[in-house]
């Protein structure tokens, strides 16, 4: 058996940070060269109450309530998140009891950022290729503002919190539909996107870690994450143009092949520039970032569920994903859309 | 590449008016070079002269020079 996805869908919290509050609120921020730089026009912000397993069962219940999926047949959760509701337990198993999930089921957490989609699907294909999942629901669910410092700049303008819900069944297809995978990893590149506290590494105490100003006049403290932009941009285009040769080659096709390639939406800039080095032409890149910004491990799958919507994606179409992102980790595959779009969204 | 093809295409990363950055223009003194400008410049090293520099490389440089003279390193 093979794994194929059956359906896609997401949802974004309520609260909205557009770009002219963030320029009304930091007089000194350059926004609209920022607005222009990220093509990110909105960000959605959960609120004070609402964590990734909230957003997570949001996505999931509106898959549920559009009658393509039941709740009964799913036999594995998997959840991928970086800002879980607890350490323990598991999000994954809270959500099976939320959602109503039967107590037959798997449930997991893994914690990855932008590559974790891709990572999501090829845990989901192994699943179900080895016979131990039928019917598996892959969640995708983040809240980074909650760990952004309000006056940094370089996170604030770019990450939107959003959960994503993908619906992936067994069928006995002779061709996959998910695969083949390629993965890369450089644990060197770890200090480039972190939270340098609140881990047992250095434990989250009642005082708040004391606020630094960077050169660039950002603020946070090791409380807030960090990103260096200058260095996870020179990994991804080191890494992200071998990383679609080395999926197209190990798929044996080339990019005339495919459809669309939904790259991970870090930024309009960056996007464009990974499409103008592998040249590809413009119709057959994803852009999905201007209603909610860097959403780490759900831009694949909004930019994909946005795909299908505006019928970019059809039975038969051949779409490249690539992830990468904070570890350093990235992951690209081959996904062949087999559904008829109906019942998506 | 010219020297002269080097600054215009520097000048349009960092916003500076045409013909405004001399050599020996510290990079510091300019408002624009920031770390958004600075990526912008590593993107245009490997898009117009398929250079893959390395930040460090790039937060080394003191003058326009210094930029210069490292694409020229290749």
């Amino acid at each position: 058996m093979n794994a194929a996805i059956r359906a896609v869908d997401y949802v974004l919290p309520q609260e909205v940070l557009t770009t002219n509050d963030l320029a009304a609120k930091y007089p000194d921020w350059n926004v609209p060269k920022i607005d222009e730089q990220t093509g990110i026009h909105e960000r959605h912000i959960a609120g004070p109450e609402e964590c990734a397993s909230d957003l997570g069962a949001a996505a999931a219940e509106k898959l549920f309530s559009s009658g393509i999926c039941q709740r009964e047949s799913i036999d594995y959760l998997l959840v991928c998140t970086q800002t879980p509701d607890y350490f323990l337990p598991t999000t994954a198993c809270l959500l099976q009891d939320r959602l109503g999930l039967p107590r037959s089921t798997g449930a997991l957490d893994f914690n990855l950022g932008s590559s974790g989609y891709v990572y999501g699907l090829g845990l989901a294909q192994g699943l179900i290729a080895s016979g131990q999942a039928t019917s598996l629901l892959l969640i995708t669910a983040d809240t980074y503002s909650k760990i952004i410092h309000p006056a940094d700049r370089s996170v604030r303008t770019i990450f939107g919190d959003a959960a994503t819900v993908t619906w992936i069944t067994a069928e006995s297809s002779e061709q996959p539909s998910l695969g083949p995978f390629v993965y890369g990893t450089d644990g060197r590149g770890g200090q480039d996107l972190i939270l340098r506290r609140g881990g047992f590494r250095n434990n989250r105490s009642a005082d708040r870690a004391p606020e630094e100003h960077d050169s660039s006049g950002n603020i946070r403290s090791a409380d807030h994450l960090y990103m260096n932009g200058l260095e996870i941009f020179s990994f991804v285009v080191r890494v992200a143009p071998r990383l679609v040769k080395d999926t197209l080659a190990k798929a044996g096709l080339s990019l005339e092949d495919i459809d669309l390639v939904i790259f991970h939406q870090a930024n309009r800039m960056m996007l464009e520039h990974l499409r103008k080095s592998l040249r590809i032409p413009p119709e057959k890149v994803s852009i999905a970032l201007a209603h909610c910004g860097n959403t780490a491990t759900s831009s694949i799958p909004i930019a994909l569920c946005e795909a299908l919507r505006e019928n970019r994606v059809r039975p038969g179409s051949k779409v490249l994903l690539a992830g990468f992102g904070g570890g350093s980790s990235w992951a690209g595959t081959v996904l062949r859309w087999t559904q008829p779009v109906t019942g998506v969204g | 590449m010219t020297y002269a093809e080097f600054v215009a295409a520097l000048e349009e990363t960092v916003e500076a008016p045409v013909g405004s950055l001399v050599a020996t223009q510290k990079l510091e003194d300019l408002d624009t070079w920031d770390s958004v400008s600075m990526v912008n410049f590593l993107a245009l090293a490997d898009e117009k002269w398929g250079l893959h520099l390395a930040p460090h490389q790039l937060t080394s440089c003191a003058t326009v020079d210094d930029l210069f003279q490292l694409t020229q390193k290749g």
